[in-house]
């Protein structure tokens, strides 16, 4: 139904846009890291809406659990830290926030002016949702075969990170011993 | 009205860029590094965000956008653990991370 | 024998440019010899500069033998410095007048440098001295043998220089670097007026010299120059130009706007303030009046201007030498008036007895000063004709002479009188009959001036005895042979100056008419015999009109003894407007053109201040700074993209 489509989107975009104001003005470093987490699911949750299954298991799996996990450990000794009250007054922010506000106009309305002009297009479906289940198929189809040097070439990359960050611990271990 | 409600293309392609300049204004305002690690993670998300929304509409045979996103999660993730790492070394050499007190290069 | 002495003459007048450069062969050598420390020879020094005067002098008397027998022939020797649309030359120019100058020029030159041997011999600057007159001998060579007027320029700023030099010759006298100071800055504006002229005389010949491929305005061409030109420009642009290089003459022969650096030339050593009157700079002026006589010659105005500022000069010159007390002013005032006669001369349209009247009056100043400088020597340096008296028993030599100069001088006897004779005649003759009453005038003045002088110095009382001796031959013998030049040159020239000095065509020299000749000797004698009964017989009569006329008020004694306050009132004048304008543009210099600069120092250290402060360590403060350029870029964009969509683009 098009109605549980049109509620669920409005309700995903208002969960992202409340936790990325939270995440980004919360006191404590810990409860920033929780809005996160509920952000990476509302992503979650928008990619299942487009019909992106896969993308929306990796998000949960990569970034919900793995991730989160780890910034959990990372943030313990920054606890106690307490920031000033006169940082709202910083010219800094407002500055870049009537600028970003400019920005979003602009782009947004040259997304939109396509978007008036088109508007029966919209209504006779110029541009529909794909209904195919089969997005894993597609996504693996175009790993393996048009995109097969980049998904080598990302997975040399991360076998490489993953090596040298190990290295660069084991040193510094045996330095301090 | 039916623009509210049959939602299309273009909305998707609104909160995208909605997200985006949340997530850049957070960039400049937050103090902690942390919170900037999180803000970074919000904006790469907000672009794959937009990668999806045209694959799925647009791109339906190839679904290419949906590969890219993948790739964009990887770097994201790849890049937040840097920025840990990083993190970590600030925090032994300074005992804060309070990004205003990162000024080396002043001047 | 006629054969032999026309090719060695022929020989001397081709390479009379050896004359120019002898001196300064000379000036070398003496700075070699002064050099050496203990065989430095003051007779060494002495020797080189009388040759080569007097070899200047072989070589203009031989030059005048050959413009004698070849009337119409004029030597021109040129060399090209450069050639555009004018050509500059270098150059000697040969001709009746120059090579008369450069016999007289010669002459003096070498009188001059035999009596300072005597004169600077205990001067610590001897050599320096000589240096000194042998550069002077050379510029005045230059000058009187040049070829072209821009040649003639060079040259009369050199005399200017030298004179500069000569006249602060004792620099360590305050008094002697003013004058010098003041003369060379009189005649520096005198200089800017003629380049001026001579600017604008070069713009407007050239059109005539190309067409000919000529040296610009050489003299041999002037004469068709000038008529080119005063067919070309109007009348009123052709006077202001004459103006212009007569302001130059002026300010050279100490006419009246320009006058008070004459005075300033006594600070000079004596025989070089005998140079400078004579035949120095002044004669510069008179010689440069001369050549561009076909120039004024042809505005009447102009002509009349000339006569009118010679005949003021002479006057208040005159006037001025009546008072005063120091017998070198009372000598330099008098060159001023009597410079002022000969430009009356000019402009009356008498050329050679003008010419006949300058060479006389420069022969005879040269003695009266010479005489004047080794009388005060002797005096021990007392300059102040009142306290002198009776030197006629213990320096006959001196009053001797410095009687025949005074009688020349008036114009009663010996060689002034053919040459203040032959002028009075041309005045006469010219017609106006304010011009020959102020000449019988002048006449008076400079008759009662010349004869108090010598009434108060050589006879009267006798005052303390205190005279010396100045037993040196080399003073007593240029002393008599410049005064048997003075007694003799009128008579053996006086017809020279009618058939071989003439302005186009021979004139005849007017001296012998008897009624004008009586009224001159009478207007002389009835001077000399007022300032006899005043100064010397001491008559009560003639004592108490004097004091009777003078009491009335002070004013007119002061007037001639402070020469009119003409240097209070240039003072003045440059105090109160011309300092404050050179102050004004100071003010401007300082703040405006400085402020410029100020203003763009500060710009760039105000810059530099907002680039450095905004160079925060913060990351988050660059990411500031992008957002706002992109955000702007956008709007712009946008704004456009409106403004189009809204004009139907």
């Amino acid at each position: 139904m098009a109605a549980l489509e049109t509620i669920f989107f409005y309700i995903l975009a208002a969960v992202l846009i409340v936790c990325s104001f939270g995440a980004i003005l919360a006191r404590r470093v810990i409860s920033s890291l929780i809005f996160a987490l509920v952000w990476f699911l509302g992503v979650g949750g928008i990619y299942f809406l487009l019909n992106a299954t896969f993308n929306a298991a990796i998000q949960v799996l990569a970034y919900v659990s793995a991730l989160l996990m780890l910034l959990f450990v990372a943030v313990i000794p920054f606890e106690k830290e307490k920031y000033s009250f006169w940082g709202i007054l910083k010219p800094r922010i407002y500055i870049s926030a009537l600028s970003l506000l400019i920005i979003f106009v602009t782009l947004a309305w040259a997304i939109v002016d396509d978007y008036l002009v088109h508007i029966l297009d919209i209504m006779s479906g110029g541009f529909t949702l794909s209904r195919s289940l089969s997005t894993v198929y597609t996504i693996g189809e175009r790993l393996l075969t048009d995109y097969s040097v980049a998904f080598e070439l990302v997975a040399f990359v991360m076998f490489i990170l993953t090596v040298s960050i190990g290295m660069i611990c084991v040193i510094k271990q045996n330095e301090e011993v | 009205m039916s623009v509210v409600f049959n939602i299309g293309l273009y909305h998707y392609l609104i909160l995208a860029l909605v997200i985006f300049c949340i997530g850049l204004w957070g960039i400049v305002v937050c103090k902690n590094i942390i919170k900037l690690l999180v803000c970074a993670e919000f904006i790469l998300n907000a672009a794959g965000i937009n990668f999806v929304a045209f694959a799925s509409y647009v791109d339906v045979e190839n679904l290419s956008g949906l590969v890219f996103s993948l790739f964009i999660t990887i770097f994201a993730i790849a890049e937040l653990v840097l920025g840990v790492l990083l993190l970590i070394s600030i925090y032994k050499y300074k005992r804060s991370a309070d990004v205003e007190k990162l000024t080396d290069m002043k001047g | 024998m006629n054969a032999v002495l026309t090719t060695i003459s022929e020989y001397f007048v081709q390479s009379i440019a050896t004359v120019l450069f002898l001196p300064l062969w000379v000036v070398l050598m003496i700075f070699i010899n002064s050099s050496i420390p203990f065989l430095a020879s003051k007779k060494m020094t002495l020797n080189l500069t009388l040759g080569s005067s007097f070899l200047g002098f072989v070589f203009a008397v031989f030059s005048l033998f050959y413009c004698i027998k070849n009337p119409q022939a004029l030597v021109e020797n040129n060399i090209t410095w450069m050639s555009t649309d004018f050509q500059i030359s270098f150059g000697v120019f040969v001709d009746n007048l120059s090579a008369l100058m450069l016999v007289f020029t010669s002459l003096i030159c070498f009188v001059v440098q035999l009596f300072s041997f005597g004169y600077m011999k205990k001067d610590e600057s001897f050599h320096r001295f000589y240096i000194y007159l042998n550069l002077f001998m050379f510029c005045i060579f230059g000058f009187i043998l040049a070829s072209n007027v821009i040649q003639s320029y060079v040259f009369l700023e050199l005399v200017g220089v030298i004179t500069y030099l000569l006249i602060g010759f004792w620099y360590k006298k305050r008094s002697a670097t003013r004058a010098a100071r003041k003369a060379f800055i009189i005649n520096r504006i005198g200089d800017v007026c003629l380049l001026i002229g001579i600017v604008v005389l070069v713009y407007f010949s050239v059109v005539f010299n190309s067409a000919q491929n000529m040296v610009t305005l050489s003299y041999s061409t002037l004469q068709f120059a000038v008529e080119t030109l005063y067919s070309m420009v109007s009348d009123n642009a052709y006077l202001a130009i004459g103006v212009l290089i007569f302001l130059g003459i002026m300010a050279k022969t100490a006419q009246i706007p320009m006058q008070n650096w004459i005075v300033g030339t006594i600070e000079a050593p004596a025989p070089a303030t005998a140079l400078m009157n004579s035949f120095g700079i002044v004669a510069v002026g008179v010689y440069l009046c001369a050549r561009f006589y076909p120039l004024f010659i042809l505005s009447k105005s102009l002509m009349i201007f000339i006569t009118f500022i010679g005949i003021v000069t002479a006057l208040i010159g005159a006037y001025v030498a009546m008072s005063q007390n120091d017998l070198r002013k009372i000598l330099a005032y008098s060159t001023s008036s009597q410079l002022g006669v000969v430009l009356v001369g000019f402009g009356v349209g008498a050329f050679s007895a003008s010419i006949f009247c300058f060479v006389v009056h420069g022969v005879t100043k040269a003695l009266m000063f010479l005489v004047g400088g080794a009388l005060i020597t002797s005096l021990k340096n007392e300059a102040d004709i009142r306290y002198m008296g009776a030197c006629r028993e213990k320096l006959p030599l001196y009053a001797f002479s410095f009687f025949i100069g005074a009688i020349s001088l008036c114009g009663a006897l010996f060689s002034g009188f053919y040459s203040e004779a032959s002028l009075f005649n041309s005045v006469l003759d010219f017609g106006n009959e304010f011009l020959s009453f102020g000449f019988l005038l002048f006449v008076f003045m400079s008759a009662f001036y010349l004869f108090r002088a010598y009434f108060l110095i050589f006879e009267g009382d006798k005052k303390d005895d205190i005279s010396q001796d100045f037993s040196e031959w080399t003073i007593k013998c240029s002393i008599v042979l410049l005064s048997l030049i003075v007694i003799f040159i009128g008579y053996i020239l006086r017809g020279c100056f009618g058939d071989f000095i003439f302005f186009i065509s021979p004139d005849k020299l007017n001296y012998l008419n008897l009624v004008q000749n009586v009224l001159l000797l009478f207007v002389v004698f009835g001077a000399g015999f007022i300032a006899y009964q005043l100064y010397m017989a001491q008559n009560k009569t003639y004592i108490i009109l004097k004091e009777k006329a003078l009491n009335k008020s002070n004013l007119p004694y002061k007037l001639s003894y402070n020469a009119f306050y003409f240097d209070k009132v240039s003072d003045w004048f440059a105090e109160s407007l011309f300092l404050r304008l050179c102050r004004f543009f100071d003010f401007i210099e300082k703040y405006v053109i400085g402020g410029i600069f100020v203003v763009l120092a500060l710009t760039t250290r105000v810059f530099s201040y907002i680039f450095s402060r905004s160079q925060t360590g913060n990351v988050q403060s660059y990411v500031t700074y992008s957002l706002i350029v992109l955000s702007g870029v956008l709007a712009v964009v946008a704004v456009l993209y409106i403004l189009g969509s809204l004009m139907g683009v």
